[in-house]
């Protein structure tokens, strides 16, 4: 049997490879999603998931990131696909895994690193989720032209956050 | 071009708050006006691409597109100062013409580039400044004497504050003039608590909402505010003042307006006696063809540092260190507001409450420092204000905060406001020094041939110890207010980050010590005025845009009634 590790650090390679080729990868990986539904899920309203967050978060890596900034970005994904294995039980990640691995990153008990990894792709899932149209509209109360201002109204009757 | 034929009665170099005013002014007293902008053409509403842009449409969703600001905006994009996606397309490519920069001494210049100039980009508030301003130069010694009082501009004032409109609340404050007021704008449920906090605390001291050039009502066909929020981005409804909105139309209406853009100008020619301007050089900024205009009149208000920059690059016999300089002060004294200064703190309770629509405007708390002569001795001459507010915290700055970090209750938490936060802003007035000061380097040229500005500008103990200051007593009036978890920012603290400066072409008495009179009047050249912040003689603490404005009325004014005259 193929030991999973090896699996995975396969996979990983081959987009690794390609993002370092002048090929993009069209579609965020995996544990891109994995992350973003963890951090933001579909409760009562939509999640970052169905707002287009990893999308929008491998766009930006595209784009706006630096070469260095994607390939320390991308290297820190990787290891945290691995995190997600860390574990005795056989078979692929479950959520759970995932879950647990995002857990150990926030509180820095898979080193820093992985805490600072932690605090840049949450930072870009609640970038992606307030700003995109479903969070801003159905997460948010969204009212671009108020035509009025008031300086102290009941919160009650507003009911959530404003998205500006 | 060849012709010696005056083309026009009046030019005027710059389009914005200032050179806006004057276009109007002297355009509406029948004279047939030329206006140079250097910057690009925009129509009013049409070019304001970034009004009411969601967050999802915006590139890179707000995130600053560094490639392009490395490639065109470096000097720009280092104050923040609204420059956004939103905005980039009004302010000044610093690939086009950069400034140079001294290392030991930095100076940010804040240049719109695009017809409206900073009225565009401006925030707005518009305080009078009054008798302790006009007076502190005389007062303590440092800088030269006013040539006015507030009694020679408070009529002006009033007729500025009637067109662009003024929303503010009447305090009866010596100091800070009430002016001709539209309805206020609230203070929000948290910034009345301050508010109560700080008059109860404080005899001297008072909270009032800002008074800003956007407006509560109605002026023609410029539409009351409708608290969308960033003005910046521009109002294709008219509701807050700017050139584009307002003066240029009103110039144009009359028929005598005409407007030239991409228009640099190199620099002003003047006649054998050396008292009068005879002719404008202009640089085509896209053709980089030489021409020439002539007027019998011109109005200098492409900006404090524009304007002192033609004149120390024309340069003649007569005048062989900077046109209209026989004093010698031409581009010394700069001055621009102490900023960077930030207090801020969270204020508990009032949770039941918030606010609705985006109210672009804020608390004002009016200089309460060295009043008379009777204050109590502090370490430090003349005073400053705060600006401020009072909100509550946004998923942006509560995401950083809130454990769990992730998930269902992270996302449930999130969807509620925070706490409120309140923070203040100093603005302090700096002292007018000679040795701060700005130059033109003729080693150094831009894409343009034009020689390139430098600066040499700095705080020094005034300025720290009146820093010092803002920050106990911001703290305390915070404090007073029930604020815990109160911080403090010193700030940079750069000169030019304001993006208030002002001085390097004074007003004064006396034409041994001062480039213009108490009309912003050349002394040299009698048909040359300079009615941009480079006029100024003190910097106060207040903001100095209105000013600009009511000068540049009581100018153009006097021109007009010299060249009726047949003295121009």
């Amino acid at each position: 049997m193929i030991d999973r590790r090896s699996v995975l650090a396969m996979a990983a390679s081959v987009w690794m490879t390609a993002r370092a080729g002048t090929a993009e990868v069209p579609v965020a990986p995996h544990a891109l999603k994995r992350i973003c539904d963890l951090i933001i899920p579909r409760t009562d309203t939509p999640g970052a998931v169905d707002a287009g967050v990893p999308d929008f978060i491998w766009s930006l890596l595209n784009t706006w990131h630096r070469v260095d900034e994607r390939s320390r970005f991308l290297a820190d994904l990787r290891q945290f696909e691995v995190l997600t294995l860390a574990t005795d039980v056989p078979g692929p990640a479950t959520d759970a895994d995932y879950a647990r691995a995002l857990r150990e990153c926030q509180s820095g008990s898979a080193g820093e690193p992985m805490q600072r990894f932690f605090a840049s792709v949450q930072s870009l899932v609640v970038l992606g989720y307030y700003t995109s149209e479903l969070g801003a509209t159905t997460e948010l109360r969204y009212d671009p032209i108020p035509g009025r201002f008031d300086g102290s109204v009941d919160y009650l009757d507003i009911g959530r956050q404003w998205s500006s | 071009m060849t012709s010696n034929a005056v083309e026009f009665d009046a030019i005027v170099v710059g389009s914005g708050v200032s050179g806006g005013w004057a276009a109007k002014e002297l355009a509406e007293k029948g004279f047939k006006t030329l206006v140079l902008e250097r910057g690009r053409p925009i129509q009013h509403g049409a070019d304001y691409v970034g009004e009411h842009m969601p967050a999802w449409k915006r590139r890179f969703r707000g995130l600053p597109d560094r490639a392009l600001i490395e490639k065109h905006y470096f000097q720009q994009a280092r104050v923040p100062a609204f420059f956004d996606d939103t905005t980039v397309h009004y302010w000044h490519r610093d690939s086009d013409s950069a400034y140079i920069e001294d290392p030991t001494a930095p100076f940010d210049w804040k240049r719109a580039g695009v017809l409206g100039g900073r009225s565009i980009l401006w925030a707005r508030q518009v305080n009078r400044w009054s008798d302790l301003d006009f007076t502190a130069n005389a007062r303590d010694g440092h800088g030269v004497d006013w040539p006015i009082r507030y009694a020679d501009i408070a009529p002006w004032y009033s007729h500025v504050e009637r067109f662009i409109g003024v929303s503010g609340s009447r305090e009866g404050l010596p100091h800070l003039p009430d002016g001709e007021f539209q309805k206020p704008m609230e203070l929000n449920a948290a910034e009345l608590e301050v508010k109560r906090a700080v008059e109860q605390g404080w005899r001297d001291r008072r909270v009032i909402i800002g008074r800003v050039a956007v407006l509560t009502e109605p002026i023609g066909e410029r539409m009351a505010c409708h608290y969308c929020g960033p003005c910046q981005r521009g109002c294709s409804t008219g509701s807050y003042f700017s050139s584009l909105s307002s003066t240029l139309p009103a110039a144009e209406r009359t028929g005598n307006l005409s407007v030239v853009t991409n228009a640099i100008v190199e620099s002003l020619e003047h006649d054998e006696t050396g008292k009068r301007i005879t002719g404008v050089s202009v640089i085509d900024a896209l053709t980089r063809n030489r021409t020439r205009f002539s007027a019998r009149v011109v109005f200098l208000c492409a900006s404090t540092v524009g304007s002192t920059q033609i004149l120390l690059n024309s340069r003649s016999e007569r005048y062989p260190a900077g046109l209209a300089n026989s004093s010698g002060v031409l581009g010394k004294y700069l001055m621009d507001h102490i900023y960077g200064v930030r207090i801020g703190g969270t204020l508990p309770g009032l949770t039941n409450l918030y606010t609705r629509g985006n109210r672009p405007n804020g608390m004002y708390v009016p200089r309460f420092r060295n009043l008379d002569d009777a204050s109590p001795t502090l370490p430090f001459l003349r005073g400053y204000n705060f600006q401020g507010g009072a909100e509550r915290a946004g998923w942006r700055e509560m995401a950083k905060k809130l454990e769990p970090a992730f998930g269902a209750d992270f996302k449930n938490q999130l969807r509620q406001p925070g706490p409120w936060q309140a923070y203040l802003l100093g603005f302090g007035e700096m002292l007018p020094v000679a040795e701060n000061s700005m130059h033109v380097d003729f080693k150094q040229r831009d894409q343009y041939g034009v020689p390139r500005v430098g600066f040499s500008v700095r705080y020094r103990d005034n300025e720290q110890r009146m820093i010092d200051d803002m920050l106990k007593e911001g703290t305390a009036m915070l404090r007073a207010a029930g604020a815990t978890d109160i911080r403090q920012a010193r700030g940079l603290n750069l000169p030019g980050q304001a993006v208030h400066e002002l001085g390097t072409a004074r007003m004064g008495r006396d034409p041994r010590t001062s480039v213009l009179n108490a009309f912003n009047q050349s002394h040299d050249l009698e048909n040359l005025y300079v009615t941009d912040g480079a006029c100024m003689a003190s910097s106060s603490c207040v903001s100095p845009s209105l000013t600009y404005m009511a000068l540049t009325a009581r100018a153009a004014d006097h021109a007009a009634a010299r060249l009726k005259a047949g003295y121009l």
